[in-house]
């Protein structure tokens, strides 16, 4: 092995499993011997936890060189250790990304206020363009799309794409979100089957595992995590494999309730419903809260649920809030599509499928002006919400995810 | 009384020996449990040479909030300090650096860590490309012709 591969692994956890400083004297001496005065010390005497200390305080642009130095370098940036450095040195920012497949591979778009940056990041072995209902979750810096029968990871550092592995049960319509660097899917189905398994991923094992059955299937479902608890909310109840058939005629419905999935524990919890009767829509978290969009025939409503386990709020507690400036009288149907992230004390609206100015029109009315790709963002501060820039024209049927980057 | 100093010897790997005042030494978390745990006139530590120990004991020498006769000003202002600390590293080789960071995390005196690692940061940062970041570093590559050129492969492109 080469001296740049020279490497001590998992030695950052030695070292966060010391109890307390009193312990110091059975620290492991990281300097060995005791070398004469003439040797030169190289950087890769450092041990890992030392070289990431390094390594994890380079500004962001900086990144990509690194991966190309060596192959311990490349290895360490991949360790949830230099995404944990990175959060704690405070170099991590919070964007909302939308990315669209196309056939030689992933539009991204990443909202810097007031505007959206774009870049096409071309896959290997060609087009994944089949990625239609494609759902988003991101780890750090990586967004994964996950769609029916593919797996692309994005990575936002490096501006790469690259092939993971698919779920074990292709799916489409299925509620996705992120518990302590694991990705959860549940609900959704495909063709004339549905599944109740929820899947876990592994992103450094690249493996999908069921991890526990659902009581309901739910077809066109949602899904946003908060405080280790995978919601799993609205969508169509899907009994049994008949009426996934003729979903066509009942894509529109949605129901109005969420199941809990405690993820350490295994355990599902009471499920609950959504108030005001309407039809979920679009849901996500955001700071120890899901937010949850409702239709009702000729409009929206727009809810918070306190998801906040470990005291500091009420558990369970839903809050009526301002509704997002659209226009009144609005009947929503499966031509428009929102999409919500959480993004740091904002939740972003994304308007990913359709053209309200269409529905205005075909309700006899003339106002103008909301295209496709709206975006919205409400402010859980000041509880108002601003128009910010459209979403760019490449981006089409967009999945969106916040990432941490 | 209180405005007697007590002073503690620190005998580096190779016997080189630091009588320092114990103000000094708790700035390492590590030398302060010493000195509490043990309490010897003289302090042996294995595992850092005299010429880093002699660096250590410089830095914390400085850092040391030295409260005066008055009690109401500490030795340096901030400014001050961040000039000192910019001196200090310049005036270091890169393998003294690597040694520093090596003493500062054993020794546990976590704002010497936090400096040293911006320093190589900091070299890492100002070369233009993973070429100048080996040479720079004396780091040797390990990929292979084929994968380097994976990884170095143009695949995003942006649009303005």
């Amino acid at each position: 092995m080469s001296e740049s591969c020279n490497s001590r692994h998992f030695s950052w956890l030695m070292k966060s499993c010391l109890p307390n400083p009193s312990d110091a004297k059975s620290l492991v001496p990281i300097h060995h011997a005791n070398p004469p005065p003439t040797t030169v010390t190289p950087i890769s005497s450092l041990p890992d936890d030392l070289l990431l200390e390094c390594l994890s305080r380079v500004p962001s642009s900086s990144i990509p060189s690194l991966t190309a130095v060596c192959r311990r370098w490349s290895r360490l940036l991949l360790s949830p250790y230099f995404l944990h450095l990175r959060r704690r040195l405070g170099l991590l920012r919070h964007s909302l990304f939308a990315v669209s497949a196309v056939d030689s591979g992933l539009f991204a778009a990443v909202l810097q206020v007031p505007s959206w940056r774009v870049s096409l990041a071309v896959c290997d072995g060609g087009g994944q363009g089949s990625l239609s209902h494609a759902r988003a979750a991101a780890i750090g810096p990586r967004v994964y799309v996950v769609s029916r029968n593919a797996v692309l990871r994005y990575d936002s550092w490096m501006g790469t794409v690259s092939l993971r592995s698919p779920m074990i049960f292709p799916r489409k319509k299925f509620a996705i979100a992120v518990v302590s660097g694991k990705i959860y899917v549940a609900g959704g189905g495909g063709g004339s089957e549905v599944t109740a398994a929820v899947e876990e991923y592994d992103p450094e094992r690249n493996r999908w595992e069921v991890v526990t059955h659902a009581a309901r299937k739910r077809y066109g479902c949602i899904g946003a995590a908060v405080d280790g608890v995978f919601y799993v909310i609205g969508g169509l109840k899907i009994g049994n494999e008949s009426s996934v058939t003729s979903r066509g005629a009942a894509a529109h419905v949605y129901a109005s309730s969420m199941d809990l999935f405690d993820v350490r524990s295994r355990q599902w919890l009471r499920s609950r419903s959504v108030p005001g009767g309407g039809c979920v829509v679009a849901a996500c978290a955001a700071v120890g809260h899901v937010y949850v969009l409702s239709s009702h025939a000729v409009e929206l409503s727009f809810w918070r649920f306190d998801a906040r386990r470990g005291g500091g709020g009420v558990f369970g507690e839903w809050t009526r809030l301002k509704s997002p400036p659209l226009p009144a009288q609005v009947r929503l149907d499966g031509t428009v599509r929102f999409s919500c992230v959480g993004v740091e004390d904002k939740v972003a609206v994304v308007q990913v499928v359709g053209c309200i100015d269409d529905l205005l029109r075909r309700s006899g009315r003339s106002e103008r002006g909301m295209r496709e790709s709206l975006v919205l963002l409400y402010d859980t501060v000041d509880g108002e919400w601003r128009r910010a820039a459209d979403l760019p024209e490449m981006i089409t049927r967009a999945a969106c995810a916040c990432v941490e980057w | 009384m209180e405005n007697e100093k007590k002073m503690i010897t620190l005998k580096s790997s190779d016997d080189v020996t630091f009588e320092v005042e114990e103000a000094v030494v708790l700035e390492s978390q590590f030398l302060s449990h010493l000195v509490q745990d043990c309490p010897a006139p003289e302090h042996k530590i294995k595992e850092v040479t005299g010429k880093i120990l002699s660096k250590v004991v410089e830095y914390c020498e400085k850092h040391v909030v030295v409260v005066v006769d008055g009690g109401d000003s500490s030795s340096s202002s901030g400014d001050d300090l961040k000039k000192w600390d910019d001196k200090f590293i310049k005036e270091m080789d890169l393998s003294t650096v690597y040694d520093l960071i090596a003493a500062a995390n054993y020794l546990n005196i976590q704002a010497l860590l936090d400096l040293m690692c911006q320093r190589v940061a900091d070299v890492i940062t100002a070369c233009k490309d993973h070429k100048e970041i080996r040479e720079t570093l004396g780091i040797v590559s390990d990929y292979t012709a084929e994968e380097e050129a994976e990884v170095l492969k143009e695949n995003e492109w942006a649009f303005d």
